[in-house]
Formats: C-alpha cells, sequence, structure tokens
C-alpha cells in the first residue's frame, strides 16, 4: 500500500513539474472544436455527445500511450530503473500506479469537450445516466492504465518507441470507433473492435449522455474492467520478462 | 558551391534519421487512419457531399501536416550538443537547419501521394485523368508551404526547446481546425478568416478541391501562386528568426556546452 | 604574436532569482602566446567554460574586450570562427545516425573547407584519431572514447591554429587520456595555440606551458606548473618514515632545513630552506637506517588546494 502511495506521489510530482507531460491534454479542445463544428455545420446538433466522447478517450488514449507508456524508458534513461528494481516493492504495482494517476488526466477531455460545446457553440450535452457515466469513465482510466502497463513495457526496450507509438494510436482509435462508431466500418473488421477496450468505453459513454435508457450496462462495463484487466496481467507478465531481458544484457541503466 | 554542400550533408543527417525514426508500413497506416478518422464523420453524417469534402481536405493535410516534425527537429541540435558548434562555425546557421529538415519535407509529400492514392480509392473520390497529374504539384506545394511556416515556429521554439512538441501540435491542430480541411475558412468568424489566409495550406488546399471539382485553371493557378506567396513569407521570416535566435543565445548565455 | 588575449573581460548573468546578478568573469586579463599550451585550472563555476564560450563567439562578453590573433571576439566574429576549433569533453556534440566520417564531412563543409582538401584532411584526421577502421560505421554505435576521439577531431577539421578544449578528457579512462595528452603534444609541436581547460592536475603539468588558476571569475595566478609550485614552497621537501624521535630532532637544527612536521599519513615532512642542503639531510636519514626517504616538489594539486582553499563537497 506504501508503495503504491509512494509510487502515485512521485508520479505526481515528476508530471506537475513537466508541461510536456500533460500537454496533450491542452489539444483536446481542438478536436472537440472541429468535430462539432462540422456537426453544427451540418445541422447536426443532435450528435454533439459523440464530439465529447472522441477527444475525451483521445485524450485518454494519448495519456496512456505517449506519456503512461513512457514510464519505464524514463526511468532507464534517469537510471533509477535499477534502484526500483532493487527495493521489494512490487515492480508491476509500482508501474500501474503510476500509468493509473496519468491516464486518469485524460479524463480532463470530458470537461474541456464540454466546455468548448457550451462556450463556443452554445450548446449544453446533457448527462442522462450519471451513474453510467462515472462507472465508465473509472473503468475507462483502468483499462486504459493495465494497456499503459504492457505498452510502457514494450517501449523501454526499444529504440523506435516513438514510431510505434505513432503507428499504434490513430489506427487504434479508428478502429475503436472513439468518434465515428465502430458499426460503420467493414464487418469484417468489428471482431477486431470488440477487443479493444476503447470501443465498449466509447458506447457506454456516448448511452450515458443519450436520453434512451442503457441496455446491457453491467457486461459491457464488465468487457471493459476485463480486457483492463486482462491488460494488466498480461503487462505484469512482459514486465517481468522484460526487466529478465535487460539483466541477462546488463542493459537496466542506458 | 560551399552551401550545396552543407545542404547536402545536412539533408543526409535528416535523412538518416527519418530512416531510423520511419517504420514505412506503420506510417503509411497510421496516415490513413488519420485521415480516415476525421473522414468517416461524413459516413456519421451519411452525407457524401460532407464526406468527400472530409476526404480531400484530410488525404492533403496528413501529408503536409507531416513536416510538422521540422519543429522539435530543429531544436535537436540543442540536445545533442551541437547547437554551439553550428553557431561557431562561419557558415550561417539558416542552411544546416534547412537541410536537415528539408529530409521531412520529402518525406511528408511522398506521404502525400501515398494518402491520396489510398484515401481516394477507399472512399472513391474522383481522380480525372490527365486533370489529376496537376495534383502532384499542388501537393509538393502545399506540403513546402506547412514546412515553412514549421521552419519558422521550430526558429520560435528554439526560445524554448522544452515545449516543442507543445508549439508542433498546436500548429498542426491550429491548421487543421481553420485552414478549410474540414470544414469552409468562410465558417469561421471574420479574423480567423484573415490569418487563416496568411497560413499555409487555405490557398493550396482550395485549388487541390478546384481541380478535383474540374475548376477553372485560372483561379487554380491564383490558389497556387498565393500559396507559393504565403510560404515564401513563412521562409523569410524563419531565416530572420533563426539568426535572431542565434544572436539572442550569445547575449543571453543560453547556448550551452553540452558535453 | 599573442594568439588570445583578454582584457578586464566581464560577463554577468541574472540569477535563478532574476533579482541577483551573477558574476561569471570578473575583470579577467589573459595573454596566450602563439603556439602556447596554456591550462585554465579551477573548480566547477570558476568561468572557465564562460571564458571558452566568449572566445568561441558563442556568449558576448558583459565588457571588457577578447581578441584572437588580433581580431576582436565581438566586432569580428566571421573572421575568428574561421580561424578556432572547439572541442568540449564528453559525448555529445555529434550526430548519431550518420557515420563518423559524415560527421566530419559535415562540419568541414560548415569551416568552408574546400572539397578535395577536405576528403584528404578526413581520412588524415580519422587515422591520426584511431577510428580509421570504423569511419564509415554510424557513431550511436561507436563506445565514448570513440566518441571523445571523433569529437577532437572535429575540432581540428577546420585546420584551426587556435583550439579551445574544454575539459576535453572528462569520462576519460587513465589510458584513453594520456593517449589524449600525446595527441595535444603532437598539436603543439605543430605550433597550434591551445586553451585548455581541466580538473585534472596531472594533465596541466604534463602538456601545459603556464597554468592559470581561476575562482569566481577572477585570475588568481599565472606560472609554469614548476613556478606555480614555488607558490607554496621554494624549494624541495623530504618525506620519510619510520624516523627516530633522536634523528628527527637532529635534523631539525640542521643548517638549511626550514621546519619538519609530523605527517597525518604516518611519518614527517622536511621542509628544505635550501636546496643545497637536500644531499647532507638524506645522507643522515640514510646513515642512521631510515629507509622510506622521498623528495618532492608541491603538485599542482597542493598549489590549487592552497590558493583555492579546501571547500569540501559545498558547491
Amino acid at each position: 500500500m506504501r508503495a503504491i502511495q509512494g509510487a502515485i506521489r512521485v508520479q505526481f510530482e515528476i508530471t506537475r513539474h513537466n508541461v510536456m507531460d500533460y500537454y496533450w491534454m491542452l489539444l483536446i479542445p481542438f478536436f472537440a472544436l472541429i468535430f462539432m463544428a462540422v456537426l453544427v455545420q451540418s445541422g447536426r446538433s443532435d450528435l454533439l455527445a459523440y464530439a465529447l466522447v472522441g477527444p475525451l478517450l483521445v485524450g485518454v488514449g494519448q495519456m496512456a500511450f505517449y506519456v503512461a507508456s513512457e514510464v519505464l524508458s524514463r526511468d532507464r534513461e534517469t537510471q533509477t530503473l535499477e534502484l526500483e528494481l532493487a527495493t521489494p516493492a512490487p515492480f508491476a504495482l509500482v508501474v500501474a500506479s503510476r500509468t493509473m494517476l496519468l491516464t486518469s488526466a485524460g479524463l480532463l477531455g470530458f470537461a474541456e469537450s464540454w466546455l468548448v460545446a457550451r462556450v463556443v457553440f452554445n450548446e449544453t450535452i446533457e448527462v442522462h445516466h450519471a451513474g453510467v457515466l462515472v462507472a465508465s469513465l473509472v473503468a475507462t482510466t483502468f483499462a486504459a492504465a493495465g494497456t499503459a502497463v504492457i505498452t510502457s513495457a514494450l517501449f523501454s526496450l526499444t529504440r523506435s518507441a516513438r514510431s510505434m507509438q505513432n503507428t499504434v494510436t490513430y489506427p487504434l482509435y479508428v478502429l475503436a470507433g472513439v468518434m465515428v462508431p465502430a458499426a460503420f466500418l467493414p464487418d469484417w473488421l468489428e471482431p477486431v473492435s470488440k477487443v479493444i477496450f476503447l470501443s465498449w468505453s466509447a458506447d457506454l459513454l456516448r448511452d450515458a449522455l443519450s436520453a434512451e435508457s442503457v441496455n446491457d450496462f453491467a457486461p459491457r462495463l464488465g468487457a471493459v474492467l476485463g480486457l483492463g484487466a486482462a491488460a494488466l496481467v498480461a503487462g505484469s507478465l512482459l514486465l517481468g520478462r522484460m526487466v529478465d531481458h535487460l539483466r541477462h544484457q546488463g542493459r537496466l541503466g542506458i | 558551391m560551399n552551401t550545396l554542400r552543407v545542404l547536402r550533408y545536412a539533408f543526409e543527417t535528416g535523412w538518416a534519421e527519418f530512416r531510423q525514426d520511419t517504420w514505412p508500413p506503420g506510417w503509411i497506416l497510421r496516415t490513413a487512419a488519420q485521415a480516415a478518422f476525421f473522414a468517416m464523420l461524413g459516413q456519421l453524417l451519411d452525407s457524401p457531399e460532407r464526406l468527400e469534402y472530409l476526404v480531400i481536405g484530410n488525404m492533403v493535410v496528413v501529408g503536409a501536416l507531416a513536416t510538422a516534425i521540422a519543429v522539435p527537429q530543429s531544436t535537436w541540435d540543442r540536445f545533442e550538443g551541437t547547437y554551439p558548434l553550428v553557431v561557431a562555425a562561419p557558415s550561417s546557421i539558416l542552411f544546416p537547419t534547412l537541410g536537415r529538415t528539408s529530409s521531412r519535407l520529402v518525406g511528408a509529400f511522398l506521404t502525400s501521394v501515398i494518402a491520396f492514392v489510398i484515401l481516394s480509392w477507399l472512399f472513391t473520390i474522383p481522380r480525372p485523368w490527365p486533370e489529376i497529374l496537376a495534383l502532384v504539384p499542388l501537393l509538393a506545394l502545399t506540403c513546402f508551404g506547412t514546412y515553412c511556416l514549421m521552419l519558422f515556429l521550430g526558429a520560435v521554439a528554439n526560445y524554448r526547446p522544452n515545449v516543442r512538441n507543445l508549439v508542433h501540435n498546436i500548429a498542426t491542430m491550429s491548421l487543421m481546425a481553420f485552414c478549410g480541411v474540414n470544414l469552409p475558412v468562410s465558417y469561421w468568424p471574420g479574423w480567423i478568416e484573415v490569418i487563416a489566409h496568411g497560413l499555409p495550406i487555405t490557398h493550396g488546399l482550395l485549388a487541390v478541391r478546384e481541380l478535383l471539382a474540374g475548376g477553372a485553371a485560372g483561379s487554380i493557378l491564383e490558389n497556387a501562386g498565393l500559396e507559393l506567396l504565403v510560404a515564401a513569407a513563412w521562409l523569410a521570416l524563419a531565416a530572420l528568426v533563426m539568426d535572431r535566435m542565434a544572436e539572442s543565445g550569445r547575449a543571453d548565455g543560453s547556448i550551452e556546452f553540452v558535453g | 604574436m599573442i594568439a588570445v588575449a583578454t582584457e578586464g573581460l566581464v560577463r554577468t548573468y541574472r540569477g535563478r532569482d532574476k533579482r541577483q546578478e551573477v558574476v561569471a568573469l570578473d575583470e579577467l586579463s589573459i595573454e596566450i602566446e602563439q603556439g602556447e599550451v596554456y591550462g585554465l585550472l579551477g573548480p566547477n563555476g570558476a568561468g572557465k567554460t564562460t571564458l571558452v564560450k566568449i572566445l568561441s563567439t558563442v556568449l558576448l562578453p558583459t565588457r571588457g574586450t577578447a581578441r584572437i590573433l588580433g581580431h576582436d571576439v565581438v566586432t569580428e566574429t566571421k573572421t575568428v570562427r574561421r580561424l578556432i576549433g572547439i572541442v568540449f569533453g564528453g559525448d555529445r556534440g555529434l550526430y548519431p545516425w550518420i557515420s563518423g566520417r559524415h560527421n566530419l564531412n559535415y562540419w568541414a563543409a560548415l569551416y568552408n573547407v574546400p572539397g578535395p582538401i577536405a576528403k584528404q584532411r578526413v581520412d588524415e584526421l580519422l587515422e591520426r584519431v584511431g577510428l580509421g577502421d570504423r569511419a564509415d560505421d554510424r557513431v550511436e554505435g561507436y563506445s565514448r572514447g570513440m566518441k571523445q576521439r571523433l569529437h577532437l577531431a572535429r575540432g581540428l577539421v577546420s585546420g584551426a591554429r587556435v583550439l579551445f578544449l574544454d575539459e576535453p578528457t572528462t569520462g576519460m579512462d587513465p589510458i584513453a587520456a594520456r593517449d589524449f595528452r600525446k595527441l595535444v603534444g603532437e598539436l603543439k609541436g605543430e605550433g597550434r595555440t591551445i586553451l585548455i581547460t581541466t580538473h585534472d592536475m596531472a594533465e596541466a603539468e604534463a602538456v601545459c606551458d603556464r597554468v592559470a588558476l581561476i575562482d569566481h571569475g577572477r585570475l588568481l595566478a599565472t606560472e609554469t606548473p614548476r613556478g606555480l609550485s614555488r607558490l607554496v614552497a621554494e624549494h624541495e621537501r623530504i618525506d620519510c618514515e619510520d624516523t627516530p624521535e633522536d634523528v628527527i630532532e637532529y635534523v631539525r637544527g640542521m643548517i638549511g632545513v626550514a621546519s619538519v612536521e609530523a605527517r597525518a599519513e604516518g611519518g614527517h615532512r622536511i621542509q628544505m630552506g635550501d636546496s643545497e642542503a637536500v644531499p647532507k639531510v638524506i645522507k643522515v636519514l640514510a646513515e642512521h637506517g631510515v629507509a622510506s626517504i622521498n623528495t618532492s616538489r608541491p603538485s599542482l594539486e597542493e598549489v590549487y588546494l592552497r590558493i583555492i582553499g579546501d571547500r569540501g563537497l559545498k558547491v
């Protein structure tokens, strides 16, 4: 417990002083502005909730893939990785705590997008199912953190992390239907979208903002949590393999 | 003659970095996905006209915006410890930066062409022949214009190299929002429209839209000319700022020997 | 002819809190003759790198003048840049994704070295610094020592007559550092003027014609290494171990002996007042069975500590 608290506290301090860790969140309003402007100009303000969910999930995704995923590679650069591994604290838990803090920063995208609708377009996006929204947001953050454990292990091993990050993000957002639902993709791609937690999150969040009732909430939320848990387990295993590999090669510190 | 040698070696340095950083299949996948991410709004709106508008805008811009890496790249000398050495060399600081970053311009142009081929096929965008051949110089021009703006921003980013990625991303998103990529420039308030006409992509993209719609050659050429003018202006500003940056660094002591 | 001259050089900065002014160089005046190897010794923050940055035109002075081969670094910047080469320690200052040869070609172009001459010079330099076999490999695969050697080659590619080496052996192992000093000696033999900043006393003693001690931006002393040691003590001293007390008392009273002190590490130090008395003292010690006898002059380290002062770990 103390290790988790310590990890969260140190990551908070590191991130607080480093604007480059949260600059993605400064870009989310642009996404919201572009999508909402297109919808409003087309006379489809009824779809504005889509233009809130899309940027929100892009924010969570960018925090997961660009910031949280670099936790370990930065530790290698500052040569603190070896020191962390030499402590008795469970390493995967420490990493997951730090990624969780960072992905939760992505939730600011909700407020930012909501404000863009209100201030720029004079539209209020209503939250019809607050409980569904909150639960979905928490589950999404957890799943993103779990996914970031996998990617942080992978990225710390490679020199081309940046090109991997650039390759993965937009295809993932399209496949997961974070802005335009995955139902608009060709049928053969649908099974792919179902294994991406973002697609379940996007559907749940859109439903939370819709006046219609939310069907099958529990299993869908379970899908997000389940995919997140699976990612966390896989990430922990991968972390262990990564550390062994680096120890074997004598490359824990760069 | 020597300037050419400087440009050549700097270009080769930048090209080696580009090849190191880039995995072509992944790059193509990302490019197509980025354009599709925005273009698919047209499907959500169930409007073929809107879809075509979005696809054309995004396939042009996704290549041009690949030049945005020139912003952080312009600051890399600082982190590599080569900046004081470049400043202390007798030649102008413009040419090393121009040479190194122009490798990305070549990459951006190739990206534009590939993006057009893939997306026009995916979304069934008309490709009138032989007019479509004129698309190639227009894409090159739009990439060049964006590159010149990014050179300027890269020079400015040298004041605060730590925020280079923020500068480059805000520039990218602003161009996407206001330069006629996803919706007409005229949608925005007058003052934004004025600024947009001084930015790259606005006129080049208009020229592309006119070309694909079978527009008049005169209008296409006029917009191409305006895009070139905008590019030249940003290039001149970039050269000025780069020089000023080096002098200001000498005065305030911000140029460090990084050993 | 004077190769490097500064007069009343001052450089100040705004401190971290922006209200305080930090003086990095304080009325510094030095002269370096052509063909001389001039060492600058001082603690971190003494102003060594600030001086090098001004002389290499990367920093403007607040006041005062600096000239390289008669050309002012502020008003004749372009001319000065053609005359100098810069080498700093560590493994930065190179482009990692291209080869060593490509790096040098690039810098040769920036220094406007004509193509055919550049090609020949690059080949020669790569051989000279021992990188001939790895010249076409990417720098990111070089070891730290190799990068440092390439960096030196980079500083020489322009054919500069005046070289600034800013802590060039930082992080080098003793063998690499020794090879580097040998190279500096060769460069001196070619008539180049070299200003070298260093923490390494052995290096300064080994390669420098003159050494300047600098602290808080001020010049404290400039002398040959031997001359500097005389600032601490005019004559030799004799260190001896396991010397009987009565012999110590006897030596203390001998003509030409200034003092005898016990050393913290054991034994005694006999400070001589007259170098001609040294053989007599040694003879007395040897006759009384003292086996461990060592004569020396104060080292540069002792000079440094005596003049700059012992600040421990304080920054």
